[in-house]
């Protein structure tokens, strides 16, 4: 059986709660710990729930600056960038609670972060990334142990070859500074049956690594892809959608976007992925308090019913 | 049935893990963020059940410093004052995972407390504590919330009469000070099976409140004290026991205390209690660096080997 076997003919919701989310109306209000401490995790667990999902993908933080779990790797080397409440801990034991699972967003690489997280953790030190990946693995590797069973999954971003991706601010690295085995290792500490999905960037459908257990799938607004035949394969199928703002987190004024397929298109494409054992992460806007995108939550709960889950 | 049913017949292990605790070693000395990172979680809870204990009372806090796990409302009042680890969630979470409940030590005056403290918390404004009680509810509440079934019970210090009580600084306060509905609503809150046990002094073997669901029950170093009659009351009869330094590490560097009673003293004593489905929680003198007192942990294992648990 495969490991990411929970995922085969199921979707979950993804947010990108980031310090830079804005509120429904009007500038920003809240600072980051403040955004922490107002963030009401039992209704915004019981809220995926309702919309049918079986899993989230929440970060633990995305080249922000902060962090929203406490890290004594990072707290070590820039103190004070984890959040003061363990908003990400506090989520994980929720979802466990509730009986979904839980997977974290976290980027592989700090090359968009601030400088002085990319000082700290000796990321422009060399295009071998050689500090930085030691560093950075024991970050992942404390996570992996905190969390234990209640970290189901990573999903891990920013797995690029900078030839191919010019948008980043240096073009000198690969995922040749990965040392595959000491990677994985990290990623599954507390939970060898955590899954690992590496994304190497949008609408590639393909995998890094061969230890991968199910692809990052990042599709941006596409519902283009399609399973593969599962009988012939070991890494389960996913794809990872935004259904409502353009650039995957809210960090304008006002409010979110309205959904961006129709809802059947929406039902259409999630039967046919989910009956062919696929699974689908959708994304959704979310706001500065932790409330998501209302007419967002209001589709996926329709898609639920649409497909009597 | 009782609610605290699952206390009868059993014991539990509290340690006395404060900031103030002494060094194993001369000049080993953490600082308070220092203990919270250097805690292992998972040996600590796996040595707990290696003794036999059913249950971990550990201290949110005691009067000194800090507390050992994130709480919004005492941050409101005394920013930082909070481990940025949040090492009690931790451990709850571990407890959960091992099979064992977790009670949480919580101290319900600020007489004890240095002059900002005291003054943050309102604890000098009026002998009626009216202003205390408001926000100490709260800050309790939030931890009631936060762990939800995570918090198995409460065990709450000095609800004292402090006319009788020569060692506190200030003696014109008592337990008229709780609004006994509300203290025990924002204690029961997220888990309305959590219990809870006041304590009003040491060897006094009584309750506070009508309300309480097990005898606190503070024992010093004595074996004097036997459960009683199970039939005609509803409480849960409960003795704390320290059995090698008085409660905390907090005298002297260096090793702590040996145990203080024989085996065949404890393991008689033990057995008479349990049979009377009674409840025993033994304190364990414990270092900065988590570990327990190795002799007195090996008294309690021989202890669990004897009673052939």
């Amino acid at each position: 059986m495969r490991k990411a076997h929970w995922m085969a003919g199921n979707y979950g919701v993804m947010v990108h709660y980031l310090p830079e989310a804005m509120p429904c109306g009007g500038p920003k209000k809240m600072t980051v710990n403040e955004m922490a401490d107002n963030f009401d995790v039992k209704a915004f667990v019981k809220e995926l729930k309702d919309m049918g999902a079986s899993w989230v993908i929440f970060p633990f933080g995305q080249n922000s600056g902060y962090y929203w779990s406490y890290n004594v790797e990072i707290e070590k080397r820039i103190p004070g960038i984890c959040t003061r409440r363990d908003l990400a801990f506090e989520l994980a034991v929720e979802i466990k609670k509730q009986g979904l699972r839980f997977i974290a967003y976290f980027p592989t690489e700090v090359d968009d972060n601030v400088k002085m997280i990319r000082y700290a953790f000796g990321w422009d030190l060399s295009p071998d990334k050689k500090v930085f990946m030691e560093r950075w693995m024991k970050v992942v590797k404390y996570y992996g142990e905190k969390y234990g069973d209640l970290l189901d999954g990573w999903w891990f971003d920013g797995n690029y070859d900078t030839k191919i991706k010019t948008f980043k601010r240096t073009l000198d690295w690969n995922n040749s500074r990965f040392d595959e085995k000491a990677w994985f290792e990290a990623a599954r500490a507390g939970n060898p049956d955590r899954i690992t999905a590496m994304n190497d960037g949008a609408n590639q459908m393909t995998y890094v690594f061969e230890q991968e257990e199910y692809i990052g799938g990042e599709s941006s607004r596409n519902l283009e892809f399609y399973p593969w035949d599962y009988e012939s394969r070991e890494k389960q199928w996913h794809a990872l959608i935004c259904v409502d703002t353009s650039e995957w987190f809210h960090y304008q004024e006002g409010k979110i976007a309205p959904p961006k397929f129709s809802d059947e298109e929406l039902f259409e494409y999630t039967k046919k992925c989910l009956d062919k054992k696929g699974g689908i992460t959708w994304n959704i806007g979310i706001y500065e308090d932790g409330t998501m995108a209302e007419e967002s939550v209001a589709q996926i709960k329709r898609l639920k019913e649409s497909l009597g889950k | 049935m009782r609610k605290a049913d699952w206390m009868a017949g059993n014991y539990g292990i509290m340690v006395h893990f404060v900031p103030n605790l002494k060094p194993r070693y001369s000049g080993g000395g953490l600082d308070f963020n220092q203990m919270a990172d250097g805690f292992d979680v998972k040996n600590f809870v796996s040595e707990v059940k290696a003794m036999g204990g059913k249950w971990i009372l550990f201290p949110f806090g005691q009067n000194i410093i800090g507390y050992w796990s994130y709480n919004a409302v005492i941050e409101k009042y005394l920013p930082g004052v909070c481990s940025k680890r949040d090492l009690v969630l931790e451990i709850a979470i571990e407890a959960k995972r091992q099979g064992l409940r977790f009670i949480a030590y919580l101290h319900t005056s600020y007489d004890e407390c240095t002059e900002e403290f005291r003054n943050a918390f309102g604890w000098n404004l009026s002998s009626d504590k009216k202003v205390f009680m408001e926000r100490w509810t709260a800050a309790m509440r939030y931890y009631s919330e936060k762990f939800g079934d995570l918090l198995d019970g409460w065990w709450f210090d000095a609800c004292y009469r402090s006319k009788e009580k020569s060692f506190l600084k200030t003696h014109d306060w008592d337990n008229s000070r709780f609004d006994e509905d509300k203290w025990f609503e924002a204690a029961r809150a997220g888990n309305q099976n959590r219990i809870t046990a006041m304590c009003d002094g040491a060897n006094q073997m009584t309750y506070v409140f009508e309300q309480e669901e097990y005898l606190a029950g503070e024992s010093s170093r004595t074996l004097e004290f036997y459960p009683w009659d199970y039939d005609s009351t509803e409480k849960q009869w409960h003795a704390l026991i320290c059995t090698d330094c008085f409660w905390g590490h907090c005298e002297r560097e260096g090793e702590i205390d040996p145990p203080k009673f024989t085996d065949d003293e404890m393991c008689e004593y033990t057995k008479t209690c349990l049979e009377k489905r009674g409840a025993i929680t033994w304190n364990v003198g414990i270092y900065q660096d988590s570990t327990m007192a190795e002799k007195t942990v090996a008294q309690i294992k021989r202890l669990k080997e004897r009673l052939g648990i």
